[in-house]
C-alpha cells in the first residue's frame, strides 16, 4: 500500500508512547488473571511478528522461575486478523498444546500450554488463521 | 576441512529397505556417524539461526526427508538417531526451525549420554564443542546446558537438573513416537 512507508513511520515514532500505555493496561490485565500462587512473570515483547498462512518460529523462550509453568501470548497491536499462535517443544518439536485461535480485535492473553519447569524451552510460533492472507508488522508480548 | 563419513552400515540397510518397500512413512532420520568430533567441529562454524523467513518452507514428506539430509550434519551418541523427533507437528519449518531443533535434541542426547557415563572419551570432547553450535548460542542456552554438565561433576547431589530432567522426559516422548511409528528408539 502506497502510505505504508509514512504508516511505518508514524508507527516507529509513537511506538514508545504505545508502550508506556500498553504496558500499563497490560500490568493492569496481568493482575486481573494471575493465580495467586504466581511469583514474577518474565514479559518479553514479540516485534513485527510477521504471519502468513504458512506458520513460522518467530523465537525460542524458557519458562521462567517465577511464573506458573505456563506461557501465554498476547497482541499488543489490535490484530486485523483471526491468527493462531502456538507453542512447540525445543527437543523434539511436539506441539505442546493445541494452538490457540486469537480472534480479530482481541488483545487478551490467551494461554498457550501448562505444565513447563523453570528452564523448559519452547518454540513461539504462528500463523493466520486459514483464508486470512498475511499480517505484517503487528507487536505482542509472550509471558512465561 | 570436515570429512563426512557415511552412515554405518546397520542404520544404512534401514533406509534401502523403507525405499524398496515402497512406504510413504519417513526415511529412518539418524544423526550423523556417532561421536564424529570432527562434524561437532564444524557446526560451529554455521551461519546464527535467526528464525528470519526463508524462501523454502519445508511441509510434509519435504519437510522429514530435508530433516534427514540436515540431520547428517550432527553427530550424536552411540545409538543415539533423530528418529523420535515430530516434525509433522511443526507443518511447516525452514531449515533454521530444523536446524535448531536438531542441534537443541542433539544437545539433550550429549547431556544424557554425559549423565549415563556413555561414550565417556568422545563425550566429553563434544562438549567443548557444542555450546558453539548455533542452537546454543542463542539466548544463553548453552549455559543452560554446561551448567547442567558441571552439575554432573559434582558430588553429593542426586537431584538432576532442570535440563537434564526436560531432555529425559523429551527422551521418553521420543522413544514412545519412534516406537510408535517402527522406528528405532533413541539410545
Amino acid at each position: 500500500m502506497h502510505f505504508m512507508s509514512r504508516f511505518h513511520e508514524a508507527r516507529a515514532s509513537s511506538s514508545r508512547l504505545r508502550a508506556v500505555v500498553c504496558s500499563a493496561a497490560a500490568v493492569l490485565a496481568v493482575i486481573a488473571v494471575m493465580p495467586a500462587t504466581a511469583g514474577a512473570w518474565v514479559y518479553t515483547d514479540v516485534i513485527d511478528f510477521n504471519l502468513t498462512q504458512s506458520t513460522v518460529t518467530y523465537s525460542d523462550y524458557s519458562i521462567s522461575q517465577g511464573g506458573d509453568g505456563s506461557a501465554s501470548y498476547r497482541w499488543l497491536d489490535v490484530p486485523t486478523k483471526a491468527t493462531v499462535i502456538s507453542g512447540n517443544s525445543c527437543t523434539d518439536g511436539s506441539a505442546l498444546s493445541t494452538p490457540r485461535t486469537i480472534p480479530a480485535g482481541d488483545t487478551n492473553y490467551y494461554g498457550l500450554f501448562g505444565g513447563g519447569a523453570p528452564g523448559f524451552c519452547f518454540l513461539l510460533r504462528g500463523r493466520v488463521a486459514t483464508g486470512q492472507g498475511s499480517m505484517t508488522y503487528y507487536d505482542g508480548r509472550v509471558r512465561r | 576441512m570436515s570429512t563426512r563419513r557415511r552412515l554405518p552400515p546397520r542404520l544404512a540397510a534401514v533406509v534401502v529397505v523403507a525405499v524398496a518397500a515402497g512406504t510413504t512413512a519417513i526415511a529412518v532420520a539418524g544423526g550423523a556417524a556417532p561421536n564424529d568430533v570432527t562434524l561437532a567441529g564444524a557446526l560451529k562454524d554455521d551461519k546464527p539461526i535467526a528464525f528470519t523467513p526463508a524462501d523454502i518452507a519445508w511441509q510434509g514428506s519435504e519437510l522429514s526427508q530435508r530433516a534427514v539430509t540436515l540431520g547428517q550434519r550432527v553427530p550424536l551418541p552411540t545409538g543415539g538417531n533423530f528418529n523420535g523427533i515430530r516434525w509433522n507437528d511443526l507443518q511447516t519449518a525452514t531449515d533454521d526451525d530444523i536446524n535448531f531443533i536438531l542441534q537443541f535434541n542433539a544437545a539433550c542426547q550429549w547431556l544424557r549420554a554425559a549423565a549415563d557415563q556413555r561414550d565417556v572419551e568422545a563425550t566429553a570432547a563434544i562438549w567443548k564443542l557444542i555450546p558453539a553450535w548455533p542452537a546454543m548460542r542463542r539466548g544463553g542456552n548453552g549455559d543452560v546446558f554446561l551448567a547442567a554438565l558441571a552439575r554432573l561433576s559434582v558430588g553429593g547431589t542426586n537431584e538432576a537438573s532442570v535440563a537434564l530432567t526436560v531432555c529425559r522426559e523429551s527422551h521418553e516422548r521420543e522413544s514412545m513416537y519412534a516406537t510408535g511409528h517402527g522406528r528405532t528408539p533413541p539410545a
